[in-house]
């Protein structure tokens, strides 16, 4: 993708105006647009712009950045999707479920490569057992090795924040990513607590 | 929706030169074109973009485009506003500024993120240092954390809360925040930083 080279017009000399510079310039316009879209382009060139409204609702919008030899769309700013749970739920699952308050979940606007990130604050009612959260990716079981998860040191109900989880993830237009919950450790039956459960969603390429 | 700007494929002494096909492409000129500004354009129209100096002591410029179906400014890229850093501590058990604490001018009408995160650590088991920050919106917590020995480090960085629930004014001031439930909480480098999601 070269830059735009401008031409330096002088009066009553060469170059006249012509339709191949008025085209020049006029391509110059184009590659510089980036405009508001909820649909990418169809027929985009290597270098052409837009920014991507996301989510309307939290008017979140993406800029992008298209790159012929990849056939991509390239982030290049924005916030991320954002998903927040405030209030304490629990389980006494091995198995990843849904907590009462499903989620956090985020959708996939486009089809693409995302960052994911994740994390929560919490406790078990064991000792040597372990909250795990982690995600469903479009109604595939979490990966327990993903999740973000805290250890209890003793009997306690003290909140310990987690590490943020984060992983590079390729996913369909309009898949759903939602954060499921789990007990992991040597004790049955403990309980898990989690709040404040945090998911965001931001793309890498995407088209 | 703005849209995209559509060439004219301009035909050797057959397209004419005219003052609508001028104005279209001072018009697309117009709108590809992002100025740095301390003030956000007054009468901009949907698709409109600007580069919005936050903070020019650090540098920090904010790509917006404007959407005239939500009135107002949409963040696309930048970096964050960020502030504090030093060891503090604190024996209140109400939440309180602390001299040094990180502090953040908000520079634009807006509805932020506020991200932060500390080392906290405390003099008493089995108490809680807790962090967080205080807007016109409220106090929000970040942090509580209950380290399992004298003294010991717990803790880390997460992200705070979506402001969601209203948009700050312009030179709203963003105040780390801090308390224990006993004892003395101390905390290594506490920073808060914000991105704008929409602004104006």
């Amino acid at each position: 993708m070269q830059s735009f080279t401008k031409t330096a017009w002088t009066d009553n000399a060469l170059p006249s105006i012509s339709a191949a510079q008025l085209n020049r310039i006029e391509s110059g316009i184009f590659l510089a647009s980036a405009p508001l879209v909820t649909v990418l382009p169809s027929t985009p060139v290597d270098g052409q712009e837009c920014n991507f409204l996301a989510d309307a609702t939290n008017g979140v919008v993406w800029h992008l950045v298209y790159r012929s030899t990849t056939g991509k769309w390239h982030y290049t700013g924005g916030p991320e999707l954002y998903g927040y749970i405030y209030t304490e739920e629990s389980t006494t699952s091995g198995a990843f479920i849904d907590l009462t308050t499903t989620g956090p979940s985020l959708t996939a606007p486009l089809a693409g490569t995302y960052d994911l990130e994740w994390n929560f604050r919490g406790y078990n009612t064991a000792s040597q057992n372990a909250c795990v959260m982690s995600v469903n990716i479009a109604g595939a079981t979490p990966v327990e090795n993903d999740g973000a998860d805290v250890y209890a040191f003793g009997a306690s109900t003290g909140y310990v924040p987690t590490a943020i989880s984060r992983r590079r993830l390729t996913l369909t237009a309009g898949a759903l990513v939602k954060a499921q919950y789990k007990y992991s450790g040597p004790i049955g039956g403990s309980t898990s607590y989690f709040m404040k459960r945090t998911l965001t969603m931001r793309p890498v390429v995407v088209g | 929706m703005a849209q995209s700007f559509t060439k004219t494929a301009w035909i050797e002494d057959i397209t004419a030169v005219s003052a609508a096909q001028l104005n279209r492409m001072e018009a697309g000129i117009y709108m590809a074109s992002a100025p740095i500004v301390t003030v956000l354009p007054s009468t901009p129209v949907d698709g409109q973009e600007c580069n919005l100096l936050a903070d020019a002591t650090a540098g920090i410029v904010w790509h917006l485009v404007y959407r005239s179906a939500s009135g107002k400014w949409h963040y696309t890229g930048g970096l964050p506003m960020v502030s504090g850093t030093g060891r503090m501590s604190t024996a209140s058990t109400g939440y309180t500024t602390l001299a040094g604490g990180a502090r953040i001018v908000v520079p634009v009408a807006g509805n932020y993120r506020i991200t932060g995160g500390c080392a906290p650590f405390i003099n008493t088991t089995p108490q809680d240092a807790y962090f967080g920050y205080r807007t016109s919106l409220g106090d929000s917590q970040l942090i509580r954390a209950e380290p399992n020995a004298n003294n010991q480090y717990a803790g880390g960085n997460l992200h705070g809360p979506p402001q969601a629930t209203g948009q700050l004014a312009a030179a709203a001031t963003i105040d780390a925040i801090f308390r224990t439930s006993a004892g003395t909480a101390s905390y290594d480098d506490p920073w808060l930083a914000i991105e704008p999601i929409t602004c104006g």
